[in-house]
């Protein structure tokens, strides 16, 4: 003990400000900082930005949210989860709905989505949407996917089928 | 003792030249190909005061990273473009510069794949265009096939992947 506190006296005071009062264990605290925010950011977490009105008004341009990548580890993907696709890596990627499940068919009537000719309720849709769109059957390596904000015409909007492994993880945050 | 540095430090010029030197003759495809695309979004972007002249040279410059029998089927947004030909290529350069006022293309997460023959190579990236000053991001998929033509890699097809089905 009385080593220690001679140790941290002989220090300048901004060297303690800077590494501590004990440079070894500031040594470690930021090795392991350094090392769990690059295994977390590199396979758990994605942060990303939210650019395009597709998801509007539930997630806004500016936004910053993050992707859990493990979500879908155990449990394949359910109707209603927002997901991040990919596009050919994650530098840019779709920030979708998943509303459409392998085998299912879907189709938009007068803005109602229909699943299996069965309306669907979204009460996260707060825009009026006349969307009018045909059955799609989703085939067994896909999800459909669509955004919240359907005021704009559906040829402006980008929803359809999407390959169930450009799925990058699903929103946490 | 103070030789003995000096021959440190000359060895280590030589080794870092002899290391650039080597690095810089013998460019990956990969790392040519990558250079090669980021020049060509550098190239497809253009700002708002671009006179007719500068519009003209720049064109001609884009056109000349496709191959004289290139294909192009782009489908951005709205916008369908079947083009061939570098001659097309270069004409459509022209005309969207007409309509559009200034663009920022970026491309992103590029996937190469270089042929066994290392004379062509397969591209797929993430492209973005950006018109100054409207709020939208267009982004779109695209597969690149090109093929090395006089020592340079020239684009010979350009299609848009369709990721939404």
């Amino acid at each position: 003990m009385a080593t220690q506190a001679q140790g941290s006296a002989s220090l300048p005071w901004w060297c303690i400000v800077l590494i501590g009062r004990r440079p070894k264990r500031t040594l470690v605290r930021i090795g392991v900082l350094v090392s769990v925010s690059f295994v977390l950011f590199r396979f758990v977490l994605a942060p990303i930005r939210i650019l395009g009105p597709s998801m509007l008004p539930t997630y806004r341009k500016g936004q910053v949210h993050v992707i859990n990548r493990l979500a879908y580890l155990f449990h394949e993907p359910r109707r209603g989860d927002v997901v991040a696709i990919k596009y050919t890596g994650e530098h840019v990627m779709r920030l979708k709905r998943i509303m459409g499940l392998p085998g299912e068919t879907v189709a938009f009537e007068g803005g109602c989505l229909l699943i299996d000719g069965q309306r669907v309720e979204e009460p996260y849709v707060l825009y009026p949407c006349f969307w009018h769109k045909p059955p799609v059957t989703v085939r067994f390596d896909e999800i459909y996917v669509v955004g919240d904000n359907r005021s704009m015409p559906r040829e402006y909007h980008d929803e359809g089928c999407a390959q169930r492994a450009r799925i990058l993880g699903k929103l946490l945050l | 003792m103070r030789n003995l540095v000096l021959c440190v430090v000359v060895a280590g010029a030589l080794a870092g030249g002899g290391l650039w030197g080597w690095r810089a003759l013998s460019a990956s495809p990969e790392k040519a190909i990558r250079q090669r695309l980021g020049e060509l979004a550098r190239t497809a972007s253009y700002g708002p005061k671009e006179g007719g002249v500068a519009r003209m040279l720049d064109c001609d410059k884009l056109a000349g990273f496709f191959a004289e029998d290139v294909e192009v089927k782009l489908e951005v947004g709205n916008v369908f473009e079947n083009l061939s030909g570098r001659e097309n290529v270069r004409e459509a350069a022209m005309s969207a510069r007409m309509a559009v006022g200034s663009l920022k293309v970026e491309f992103h997460d590029m996937n190469i794949a270089v042929g066994a023959d290392r004379q062509s190579a397969e591209v797929d990236l993430t492209a973005t265009g950006k018109i100054p000053g409207e709020q939208d991001l267009e982004v779109c998929e695209l597969k690149f096939l090109l093929k090395q033509i006089g020592g340079q890699w020239m684009i010979r097809r350009v299609e848009t992947v369709r990721t939404l089905r």
